[in-house]
């Protein structure tokens, strides 16, 4: 499995070890370069003291060597060795320590010597330096035979300088597996610490195994990085718990709906059986039943329905039609229920905005909606219905008196069997009327939206872009008010 | 034995009324919370069958105003809330029993029998005083073995004495229990009931059972005051 701990380690200690390697390989370098640097100026100086040391007296070619001020040149443990020759090649000068043995006859110019490495005569590894030069000096009163023209190499060990390299390298080395323990360890340490809230917060979100029980996680500590991880996870965690519950509060609702006409057909069904002795109070349990029966065969159509368009399997016939016509119609059947509640109804006159919906589904919308306003609506009341459009969408808004309902219940409206009284009430009415509406708006692609205000509530329904008329009485600009 | 029922399903409360009534109780009924309860405590009931959610007040509220108040009625809820924290909740809250729906009308009757047994203090279903032996759940009457028959209305009165045995009954409480808040059509209408009572007990054995209590009521005793 991949673990962010451990690519950020293993990438964390790569980039540094290549770094160390490449710093090291440079400074390695650079040391080394000194070293040889200061080597060599050293073999430049005993050049340029040779070269004041040869004089010339006459014919004769002499160099101002002494053995007591010079041991170096004379045969020890670790001796140095020079040689002169004419520039023709024959030999004018070896050191003592060099014996018989000649120097590699390499040579530069005075001002800009070769110095290269070799193997010297007792077989030590040395570098050398070597030029060509005139002599100028020549012993007064002698002839002066002209300038003479001389190489000189000078050579000696390097056993110094390639013991300071070795130490640098050494060094180096030992420095870099310090500076990479320290890292492994300073790198662990700060992984781990840095992973910490994020470790925690996958514990969290791994605890996980009931999201109804489940808190929120803090998002007060977190590092900015993660908080949007967290807030999203505790959004998740909320929408989860509402739907859950929603749907603990619908199965509830469902089973409560149907305990009490299943108690009703089981109490009316035996007391009738047990008490058969009045005929008509028997055919009038039997009406009852009946009764009861197709309320219960109302309720579970309505449940199969609401299914079948959660499911969306619903075919749909997008067509234009005239709100105002539909909500006339919509609302005839009604009349004589609101007649007999005292409540009036101001519907909408004239012709009214185009709206594209699927006839059928649109009429069961506004009829539900309708019912549930004359349903709710105490006696006496109004109910208000304004339809109009504006420049980017048509719209219904039907008002009512709220009737107790508060702004917090807003949102299970919609819900299956949700009642602001516990109690049934008009067994008519199953409380789905708006749930169907809510499933139907999501299905046309309407937007429905409820709202309490003043003691007034009104819901609202607003259709995509409207293909024609506008009601003369309503304002093109927006919304009214109402 | 009364029984309020309150209850916000018509259809329900006629069945369970014609129910109760036909198995000897007085039933009276209420639709809605605010009703139930004034009548709960303006009256005197043995058992209150409560439905839970009723409009108006719920019936936890109403459970909790009786207890308030210091009503000793028993208190049956009856109620589609099933689960058992609701359950739980109704029985902390003082109620007696607890159905949830549906349910039969047998199983609300033999609840309702246990409540009145267990108002008087009693175990079981038959009543045996002396030689007299009342089966509460088959509604019979037995002296020495032999049947007693009696009218509906005799029998719940001997019954209400027995499950009283050795305790003074009032003419008042037998009015209550007989007829509730309904007015009795003739003043010497207990009299006359517990004189036919005991002339028919006293077909099949001699000892009085029913002993009068003058200007008080009645008492049901094997022993003789």
């Amino acid at each position: 499995m991949r673990s962010i701990r451990r690519t950020l380690l293993w990438r964390l200690f790569g980039g540094a070890l290549v770094l160390m390697l490449v710093g090291t390989a440079l400074l390695y370098a650079g040391a080394g370069w000194l070293l040889t640097e200061q080597f060599d100026t050293t073999l430049r100086t005993k050049l340029a003291t040779f070269v004041t040391l040869i004089d010339e007296e006459g014919y004769n070619i002499d160099i101002g060597f002494d053995e007591k001020s010079m041991p170096e040149y004379v045969a020890a443990a670790e001796p140095e060795y020079f040689e002169l020759w004419l520039f023709d090649g024959q030999v004018l000068y070896r050191s003592p320590s060099l014996g018989d043995a000649d120097l590699p006859r390499s040579f530069g110019t005075e001002a800009a010597p070769l110095v290269w490495d070799l193997a010297l005569p007792d077989g030590r590894a040395g570098r050398a330096i070597g030029a060509e030069f005139t002599i100028r000096h020549y012993e007064p009163g002698t002839e002066d035979p002209g300038p003479a023209h001389v190489v000189f190499v000078l050579a000696r060990g390097r056993g110094t300088l390639d013991r300071a390299l070795a130490v640098l390298l050494a060094g180096t080395i030992a420095g870099i597996l310090l500076l990479l323990g320290v890292g492994i360890f300073i790198g662990r340490s700060a992984v781990r610490r840095g992973l910490l809230p994020l470790e925690a917060l996958a514990r969290h979100v791994g605890a996980v195994d009931d999201p109804l029980r489940a808190s929120r996680f803090p998002v007060e500590t977190l590092p900015d990085e993660l908080v949007p991880l967290a807030e999203s996870h505790n959004q998740m965690l909320e929408r989860i718990r509402r739907a859950f519950e929603r749907e603990r509060r619908t199965t509830a609702n469902i089973a409560h709906e149907l305990r009490t006409p299943v108690t009703e057909l089981v109490i009316l069904a035996e007391t009738a059986a047990r008490w058969a002795d009045d005929p008509r109070s028997t055919s009038r349990k039997l009406g009852e039943l009946r009764e009861i029966g197709g309320q219960m065969s109302n309720l579970i159509s309505t449940l199969l329905e609401l299914a079948r368009m959660e499911s969306g399997h619903v075919p749909l016939e997008i067509e234009p039609i005239d709100l105002a016509e539909m909500v006339r119609d919509c609302w005839s059947p009604l009349s004589a229920t609101c007649e007999a509640k005292g409540v009036t109804f101001r519907a909408p006159s004239g012709s009214g905005p185009l709206v594209r919906a699927d006839r059928a589904a649109l009429s069961i919308l506004l009829a539900n909606l309708l019912a549930n306003a004359v349903q709710h609506a105490p006696e006496g009341d109004e109910i208000g219905c304004e339809v109009g459009n504006t420049s980017e969408r048509g719209f219904l808004v039907l008002s009512n008196s709220a009737n107790g309902l508060a702004a917090g219940d807003l949102d299970k409206l919609t819900e299956p069997f949700w009642r602001k009284s516990l109690a049934r009430g008009d067994r008519t009415h199953a409380g789905l009327g708006l749930s169907l509406v809510a499933r139907l708006a999501a299905l046309l692609e309407l937007e429905l939206s409820f709202r309490v205000d003043a003691g007034v509530f009104r819901a609202e329904v607003g259709f995509p872009a409207p293909a024609g008329r506008v009601d003369p009485g309503t304002s093109p600009r927006g919304r009214p008010r109402d | 034995m009364r029984i309020l029922l309150i209850e916000d399903s018509p259809k329900l409360v006629d069945s369970l009324r014609l129910g109760l009534t036909k198995s000897g109780y007085e039933v009276a009924s209420a639709g809605d919370g605010e009703l139930g309860l004034r009548m709960a405590l303006g009256g005197s009931w043995d058992i209150v069958v409560l439905d839970l959610m009723l409009p108006g007040l719920s019936g936890h509220e109403i459970l909790k105003r009786l207890r308030a108040a210091g009503s000793n009625s028993h208190v049956l809820i009856l109620t589609a809330l099933g689960a058992v924290e609701d359950r739980v909740r109704g029985l902390q809250a003082g109620a007696d029993d607890y159905l949830g729906k549906p349910f039969s009308f047998d199983e609300l009757l033999a609840r309702v029998q246990v409540l009145t047994r267990r108002r008087f203090g009693r175990k079981t279903p038959v009543i045996r005083i002396g030689d007299l032996e009342i089966d509460t759940v088959g509604r019979t009457v037995r002296r020495n073995g032999a049947l007693v028959t009696l009218t509906h209305r005799e029998y719940r009165l001997l019954e209400f004495l027995a499950f009283r045995e050795g305790e003074i009954v009032t003419r008042m409480e037998i009015e209550e229990h007989l007829y509730g808040s309904r007015s009795l059509p003739l003043s010497n209408t207990i009299d006359s009931a517990v004189c036919n009572i005991r002339a028919k007990l006293k077909e099949q054995g001699t000892a009085p059972l029913i002993h009068t209590r003058p200007r008080i009521g009645y008492v049901l005793s094997a022993e003789a005051p």
